[in-house]
């Protein structure tokens, strides 16, 4: 039963700032399961719109709520640990609720990507942009938690366009491929040469593929290890017998063996760089003990980095990013804002027009009667200038009315001073008696 | 005493430039720290002869002025941080305004006008605008040679500049293209001198040696595909012998 309060934004849920990764896993939601948790969310009655964000690093309800908080919360206990088998205090211990103006920032900060894990990471928008997908195709997403969800999208877009917060990749793979970006004019027509087959390797190998690298060479010297990795992932396996053939037509060389004494030394690639002609070659190692000799940055046309020097890259982007976090914040504040007063104008909008409707219905029931009645006499032509005068009358008396609910409909104050807001009246002076 | 300083100045930018090339070769930081004192003693020594009874009058001293407020300013940069291209950069350029002025002293009287003819235009014309072809070239190899230094030190690079092989492969083109024109303005100059006052001039000498790497490198670059941090710094000296050259024009 609604406690008569006006509808806002509510959030509940868990991060990875206030829940450790195996609470997390415990009452994340699957997608399949979602939509059941949205209408069962509306049918506990403490939101009126609800929508679902499950991630890695989240579980979060979004509702719309006209309910006191209290209720709002039990329903969103109820639907995410009861009702699943699982321990409400758990939830209650480790998640977060927000309510109004702090359940939108928070809406904004998530979509911005300030509240993830990484910084400026790129899938949180669409993951919440899914979630509200998934509401609004179990109907249990509304109006204003679209109005919402879109600014905060807005305000998430803003963020990423106006500041440098997304400009910098802080992820290893990520940062060899725009440090090889750096080097060749077009990553496109670079090949990559992948020696040894270890899970790092596959994983610094595919973000540099996602760079934009068409081609990549897979050996190693188990030449079966080779094959299974080429095929899996649509390489070109090459025989280790024939390694030098191959650096020197590679243009980014990515090592993750697991020798323990370097296979790329000074002599080697000062014979390769001549076969290549001295065109730059980009070496990756990312293997521990170090495939690659670091003696080879002597000869010239050589770049390498290893781990360490990828890591720190890395940790100098994402310290960028966060020098950004204070711009980023003045756009959220901005759209908070615009959120808050689009908020309070859509809960007056209905009275609003409740109020004209309301008055026109009664002017014209009483306009009818006196027709009926002690008007009858009047011609047709009169009878229209009788109605316009009460309509013009009627308006005029509502304007200041109206104005004020526009203006201030969220506004707490007694009814006497709303009165006097409401038909425009203005304060009497302290000689005068009032009645 | 102006001659004397003169040559010292340009010994020591010599120095410097060659310390600190080295070490932009081997990316190691050491010389180019030790280069900078002898920038630092080259530019005082350029001042004194700028400031001397004879440097005052002297044709030069506007640019030798230029050249030492120039070299003062990197000296006093390189106390911020290290920027390892500016160091040889400006001892190279600085090493070319000293050498003109040097022989311009030495030479006073090695210029002479030649008859406006169309060839001689061909020459002046021809030789300056493979110079100024020669100068964005420049400015690519040192933005080449600072993106490499950044890429080997791990330093990150700057993603407002281009790619390496873009700076570097721009730079060679316009190298090429300013060296054909370079070479019809030599031309031009050896047709239009005067048979009988025709002496070996250090403008000659400069010149010919400035062709000579320019022809050098382009010819490694075809044949072997000599390209990278050493192949940029002989297009930077190349272009610091080329300054030489017109320096002795201006200084005339």
């Amino acid at each position: 039963m609604s406690s008569g309060e006006s509808p806002r934004l509510v959030v509940m849920g868990l991060n990875h700032k206030s829940a450790p990764v195996a609470t997390r896993e415990s009452f994340a939601v699957p997608a399949e399961y979602v939509p059941v948790l949205n209408r069962r969310l509306l049918q506990l009655g403490g939101l009126t719109e609800a929508m679902t964000v499950s991630t890695c690093n989240r579980v979060e309800i979004y509702g719309v709520s006209a309910s006191s908080e209290v209720h709002a919360r039990e329903a969103m206990l109820q639907a995410l640990a009861v009702d699943r088998g699982l321990d409400p205090q758990e939830l209650s211990a480790h998640s977060y609720f927000h309510s109004g103006i702090e359940a939108q920032r928070h809406l904004v900060r998530v979509c911005a990507s300030l509240d993830s894990l990484v910084v400026g990471e790129a899938q949180i928008m669409a993951q919440v942009k899914e979630a509200f997908q998934l509401a609004r195709e179990a109907e249990t997403a509304g109006t204003l938690l679209e109005q919402n969800v879109q600014a905060a999208f807005r305000g998430g877009k803003a963020v990423r366009t106006e500041t440098g917060i997304a400009s910098e990749t802080v992820s290893i793979g990520s940062v060899a491929a725009e440090l090889a970006r750096r080097i060749f004019p077009r990553l496109a027509d670079s090949r990559v040469l992948v020696i040894g087959a270890g899970k790092m390797g596959r994983l610094t190998a595919r973000s540099l593929a996602r760079g934009g690298i068409k081609e990549v060479w897979v050996t190693n010297r188990s030449p079966a290890r080779a094959e299974a990795l080429a095929k899996e992932l649509g390489w070109t396996a090459k025989p280790f017998a024939q390694l030098d053939e191959w650096l020197v037509h590679a243009d980014v060389i990515l090592t993750c063996t697991g020798a323990d004494r370097p296979i790329l030394e000074l002599t080697r690639m000062r014979q390769v760089m001549k076969a290549r002609k001295h065109r730059p070659i980009f070496l990756v190692d990312i293997a521990v003990p170090r495939d690659i000799s670091p003696s080879v940055t002597e000869v010239d046309g050589v770049y390498l980095y290893n781990i360490d020097d990828l890591e720190a890259v890395s940790r100098d982007h994402l310290q960028r990013r966060m020098s950004e976090t204070g711009k980023a914040e003045h756009i959220i504040e901005r759209t908070v804002s615009e959120m808050s007063t689009r908020m309070a104008q859509s809960s007056v909008f209905p009275v609003i027009r409740q109020v004209r409707e309301h008055t026109s219905t009664l002017c014209q029931q009483e306009l009818q009667r006196a027709f009926q009645r002690k008007l009858q006499h009047l011609a047709e032509e009169q009878r229209e200038q009788v109605s316009h005068t009460v309509q013009a009358t009627l308006n005029k008396l509502l304007h200041p009315a109206m104005e004020a609910l526009r203006d201030q409909g969220d506004q707490r104050m007694t009814l006497a001073e709303a009165a006097r807001l409401l038909f425009g009246l203005d304060y009497p002076s302290l000689s005068k008696e009032t009645p | 005493m102006q001659v004397a300083l003169l040559a010292l100045a340009a010994l020591a930018y010599l120095l410097a430039a060659a310390l600190s090339l080295t070490g932009l070769v081997r990316a190691h930081l050491q010389p180019a720290r030790k280069a900078q004192w002898f920038t630092l003693g080259a530019t005082i020594l350029l001042l004194a002869s700028a400031l001397s009874p004879e440097g005052l009058h002297s044709t030069s001293f506007a640019v030798t002025f230029l050249t030492v407020a120039a070299a003062g300013s990197v000296f006093v940069i390189q106390r911020w941080g290290d920027y390892p291209v500016l160091v040889p950069t400006i001892s190279a350029l600085a090493c070319a305004v000293s050498s003109a002025a040097t022989l311009h002293e030495v030479f006073p009287a090695d210029f002479r006008q030649s008859p406006a003819t169309m060839v001689t235009v061909m020459h002046i014309g021809a030789t300056m605008v493979g110079y100024l072809l020669f100068l964005p070239a420049f400015i690519l190899a040192n933005l080449y040679l600072s993106q490499s230094w950044r890429m080997r030190t791990k330093q990150g690079l700057s993603a407002k500049l281009p790619p390496l092989m873009t700076l570097e492969s721009f730079a060679w083109r316009l190298l090429s293209v300013g060296f054909v024109l370079f070479t019809l303005g030599i031309l031009g100059g050896v047709i239009t001198g005067d048979p009988s006052t025709r002496t070996l001039r250090p403008q000659h000498v400069l010149g010919t040696l400035a062709w000579l790497v320019f022809f050098g490198s382009l010819l490694g670059r075809a044949l072997v595909g000599w390209r990278g941090v050493r192949a940029a710094v002989t297009l930077l000296i190349g272009f610091s012998l080329t300054t030489c050259v017109v320096l002795l024009y201006v200084f005339r």
